[in-house]
């Protein structure tokens, strides 16, 4: 019978393959034998991904002693699946990249290990003062600050000249624009899906940040109640919107009838790329708020786990600090549009060319004065969790601030208590 | 009076087709437009150009010939594998009587609705304690099998009279011998149709391929397609460019079996 | 083994068939499920090393009084009821029509298969699109201007569009090759007997595909219950507006992935495989009196 003799080539073919592919791998190759190999997780694709490729290469042209290999693992979401995955098995890379406030999880769960040791203090002496907010926790250097960007407000110049508006210096002004202009059917503001960001700016710029020192959650104060009301009302008078399911304000900000919008810094490039013909825009650090300025920092950072050998950890050290240096992080900023790491490389003249020639990457870099990051803790990521979903109540639903800080609050206090005990 | 009814047939069917063919349709005139990454889908423009030489820039951003032959062998040796266990046990189920029957039946059925977010984990780390992480074993040992087509096989094979088994059995044939010359042949249809099936979830299987594999030399076409997925934009006309190059090879299996599937059985020639 | 009574000689007989998909099923199935209850009764444990110093029963209690888990059940049997029938109906009657076309069939079939052997992430996209408020295609045929994936009261809607369109080509093949399986000899026989076509279908085909139906509904019942790559694709990583699509596997990602509660999610694992085990279980014992009734009637 064919189909019974094909069936049983089949599984003949099966367990060969499964015999051959479970034997191991011989090491990928003969020149990794005498060179220590740094596995390099990270989220980047495509054009990111190149320019980091870029680096890993230059990295390990220069060295003798150790080998840099990058693994794409897709995007952010998916990442951060692997290491989980990965850490439960005890599988994890020499260095991963992943955002600082993650870190106090991780250092609970004995999987990161401080890089001070390796890297010393010296090299983190140049960092951006803002940057450097974030590497510690609990007195140790965990977090190495990697792809970050800065909030900025974008504008559209032609409608911003044609309707004679001035940059809102305030979230105030804004919002007295956006009314007079309402009746042209121009929006003021487009925000992305999430106005959790601009929510952050401006209670910290209100001196009450959502987190302060203890853990403590200020979601239900009177000064939080303020400054959603500044985002909240603005949605109900629709002088702003949300991006919805788009995700980025940015689609809506093109279509020409938006005056700005508040987005992530690291969506230039792309926004260069996606701008139609003829569309003429401009970006400005974002307004300021009881008379304070104060710009969200985020991104990602790249930590060192327990799990590598001690030469593993020399290696990624020496590959870390490679980064730091100012050709390297300037180029990496180039490239990609995040921003560049050190102070010095700030203010390095090839820098300070490129930023002339690119005049909307300089927003970005002037909001480093006075960006601020958020607190890390334990149990952040639920915290995240619970206020994206408060405020996506506040956006798609009849939901008021009144009725959902309060819940907010309770949650995130029930959240905080169960870290605190763990 | 028929031709009317006939006609009535094909317009309703046509209209479904119309439903069915846009988004896909749609996908390949998104992976014609000029390609760049973009915030959001390119808008087209029928006038413009159209990108054929997308398909070849999508091809050499990620190694795809490798992709293309991990996807090929993972498909097939799971989908195979999957068909050879799944016919014995439903032969099992149908046919051979034994204590428990029914509980096992029961209990397997009830086995595929845990989530398989829940099995994840605890599969992985049974993995590394195997030492699979990243070798073929790990992509494909574990979907061996599948209680689906099992169930399937099992159901096609109860409609065959039980006479009939016996009948085979009285001339002298064992079961092995039953269940490959007679089961098997009779119920090709129904065989191909889960193979083909389990074929495509294996070929569209995305989180446990990534999972599992570290180099990109295991990985698979899915995996692959996130190549033009940034976390700042997506360059859509070569994300759908790779999206169809990963798509034909289904289709083009799904025309070679489709004969099988719709050919009607012939039981004249059921006592050889 | 013509003995219809099982013995120990039958049993091991069968266990012989049975072996090669029992190891790898309880190696890769009933392991991990055992050991997801013994996560979702501890109530203190180290995420990590998965280490457990406290058992006790308070993740179930947890999720009883989680508002956002109720609403995951919720969701998630409105999105079965709105999926499951529809599909199943909706499969049959193309699979009828499909069914010993004179033309062109297998044209007809491929393009109803089309939407199966997309990935959903292609169709996630394609259907971010159509489902568009303003210029969308979905709102254009219908006349309506519906912000379908920014509104929560037709988010979930919009999921169960979608589930359904991709399910059918899947579920159609099946009742093609169910239909193809019956003989065309009965129906000739019912034919000469002067039966109408409807006859023919009532007291033919319908009692013989039954064991294909069973297993769709069943299969269908129990994918859709699990739904999860869809909502994550249409609504790029969030449960939609409001929460709107959540469902259960959704909850139990955002748990585990997320939110880093073993415990919470392997507890929601265990009540979603309960719930499918309860509903596909009345399900078949409906099927099961159904078909008897159904025989009876057929005499």
């Amino acid at each position: 019978m064919p189909s019974l003799r094909r069936l049983t080539q089949c599984f003949l073919l099966l367990t060969g393959i499964l015999c051959l592919s479970a034997c191991g791998h011989p090491a990928a190759s003969s020149q990794a034998a005498h060179r220590t190999t740094i596995t390099f997780w990270h989220g980047m694709t495509a054009d990111h991904q190149a320019a980091l490729t870029q680096l890993v290469n230059r990295f390990n042209r220069s060295q003798t002693r150790y080998r840099v290999v990058p693994v794409s693992q897709g995007n952010f979401g998916t990442l951060q699946q692997k290491i989980t995955v990965a850490a439960k098995s005890d599988t994890l890379p020499t260095i991963a990249q992943t955002t600082y406030t993650n870190v106090p999880n991780y250092v609970q769960g004995h999987l990161v290990v401080p890089l001070d040791a390796y890297l010393g203090k010296r090299p983190f002496q140049d960092v951006v003062p803002v940057f450097r907010q974030s590497i510690s926790y609990r007195g140790k250097a965990y977090a190495f600050p990697f792809s970050k960007s800065a909030r900025i407000l974008f504008y559209n110049r032609d409608l911003l000249k044609q309707q004679n508006v001035a940059l809102p210096a305030t979230w105030a002004a804004l919002h007295q624009d956006g009314k007079r202009l309402k009746s042209q059917h121009i929006t003021a503001l487009a925000l992305d899906q999430s106005f959790l960001t601009e929510l952050n700016d401006l209670t910290y710029q209100a001196g009450t940040p959502l987190i302060t020192r203890g853990p403590r959650a200020n979601l239900n104060t009177k000064q939080t109640r303020a400054a959603t009301h500044v985002l909240w009302d603005m949605l109900q008078d629709h002088t702003a919107t949300t991006a919805g399911n788009a995700g980025y304000g940015s689609t809506q900000f093109f279509a020409g009838k938006t005056l700005f919008y508040s987005g992530s810094s690291a969506a230039i490039p792309v926004m260069q790329a996606s701008a139609p013909k003829g569309f003429h825009w401009g970006t400005t650090v974002e307004p300021r708020y009881h008379g304070r300025q104060g710009t969200s920092v985020s991104g990602n950072d790249i930590v060192l786990f327990k799990s590598a050998s001690p030469a593993q950890r020399r290696g990624a050290a020496a590959f870390l600090h490679f980064l730091l240096q100012k050709k390297q992080t300037i180029q990496w900023a180039e490239k990609t549009g995040y921003l560049p790491l050190t102070t010095s490389a700030c203010q390095d003249p090839h820098y300070q060319r490129y930023l002339a020639r690119h005049p909307n990457a300089r927003a970005a870099v002037r909001s480093l004065d006075f960006g601020f990051q958020d607190r890390a803790f334990q149990g952040y990521p639920q915290y995240f969790t619970a206020i994206n979903q408060s405020l996506d109540r506040l956006t798609t639903t009849q939901t008021s601030p009144e009725q959902a800080l309060p819940q907010l609050q309770q949650r995130v206090n029930t959240i905080l208590r169960e870290n605190r005990g763990a | 009076m028929k031709k009317l009814l006939i006609g009535g047939r094909y317009l309703l069917l046509a209209l479904g087709a119309v439903a069915m063919l846009l988004p896909f349709v749609w996908m390949v005139v998104i992976s014609l437009q000029p390609a760049a990454t973009t915030l959001t889908l390119p808008t087209f423009a029928w006038s413009s150009a159209l990108h054929w030489e997308n398909y070849r820039h999508a091809w050499r951003l990620a190694p795809f010939a490798q992709y293309y032959g991990n996807s090929l062998l993972v498909t097939a040796t799971t989908t195979g594998g999957q068909l050879f266990t799944s016919i014995l046990a439903a032969f099992a189920f149908s046919h051979l009587h034994f204590y428990g029957r029914r509980l096992l039946f029961r209990g397997l059925i009830a086995l595929t609705m845990i989530p398989g977010e829940l099995l994840l984990i605890p599969n992985f780390i049974t993995l590394t304690h195997l030492h699979w992480i990243n070798t073929y074993a790990a992509l494909i040992v574990p979907w061996l099998t599948s209680i689906f087509a099992m169930f399937a096989l099992r159901q096609a094979f109860l409609t065959h009279p039980q006479s009939l088994y016996y009948a085979a059995r009285l001339e002298g044939a064992s079961d092995w011998q039953y269940l490959w010359h007679v089961l098997v042949p009779l119920n090709r249809p129904v065989i191909t149709a889960v193979g083909l099936l389990q074929a495509i979830g294996s070929w569209n299987a995305f989180m446990w391929p990534l999972i599992v594999t570290n180099s990109p030399r295991l990985r698979t076409l899915p995996v692959g397609l996130m190549t033009f997925t940034s976390q700042t934009g997506t360059n859509y006309p070569l994300l759908m460019a790779a999206t169809v190059f990963v798509v034909v090879p289904l289709l083009i299996l799904y025309l070679a079996l489709q004969k099988y599937i719709v050919a009607g059985i012939t039981r004249a020639n059921l006592k050889g | 083994m013509l003995n219809p009574k099982p013995s120990l000689k039958t049993t091991l007989h069968a266990l012989a068939y049975l072996a090669p998909l029992l190891i790898i099923t309880v190696l890769f199935t009933v392991w991990p499920l055992l050991s997801a209850v013994r996560l979702s009764l501890a109530t203190r444990s180290n995420f990590y090393t998965g280490r457990v110093t406290a058992y006790g029963w308070a993740n179930f209690g947890a999720l009883w009084h989680d508002p956002d888990f109720h609403r995951a059940v919720q969701h998630t049997l409105l999105f079965t009821l709105g999926v499951v029938p529809a599909s199943v109906l909706l499969a049959l009657g193309v699979a009828l029509l499909l069914n010993r076309l004179p033309h062109c069939a297998r044209f007809f079939q491929t393009l109803y298969f089309l939407p199966f052997v997309t990935s959903t992430v292609a169709v996630s996209l394609v259907w971010g699109w159509l489902f568009q408020a303003d210029h969308g295609v979905v709102n254009g045929l219908i006349h309506t201007n519906i912000d379908w994936l920014n509104d929560p009261h037709y988010s979930l809607l919009a999921l169960i569009l979608l589930c359904l369109w991709q399910s059918l080509g899947f579920n159609i093949l099946l009742f093609l090759a169910g239909l193809n399986h019956i003989d065309d000899r009965y129906l000739l026989v019912a034919q000469l007997n002067g039966a109408t076509a409807w006859q023919r279908f009532w007291h033919v085909t319908w009692p013989l595909l039954t064991p294909t139906v069973i297993l769709i509904t069943v299969n269908a019942l129990i994918t859709n219950f699990k739904v999860f790559d869809q909502v994550y694709a249409l609504f790029h990583g969030s449960a939609g507006p409001a929460n709107a699509d959540l469902t259960l596997t959704y909850y139990l990602y955002q748990k585990f992935y997320i939110e880093n509660q073993t415990g919470l999610a392997a507890a929601s694992g265990l009540v979603l495989f309960g719930l499918v085990l309860l509903i596909t279980g009345l399900a078949g014992t409906y099927f099961h009196h159904w078909t008897r009734w159904l025989r009876k009637d057929a005499r």
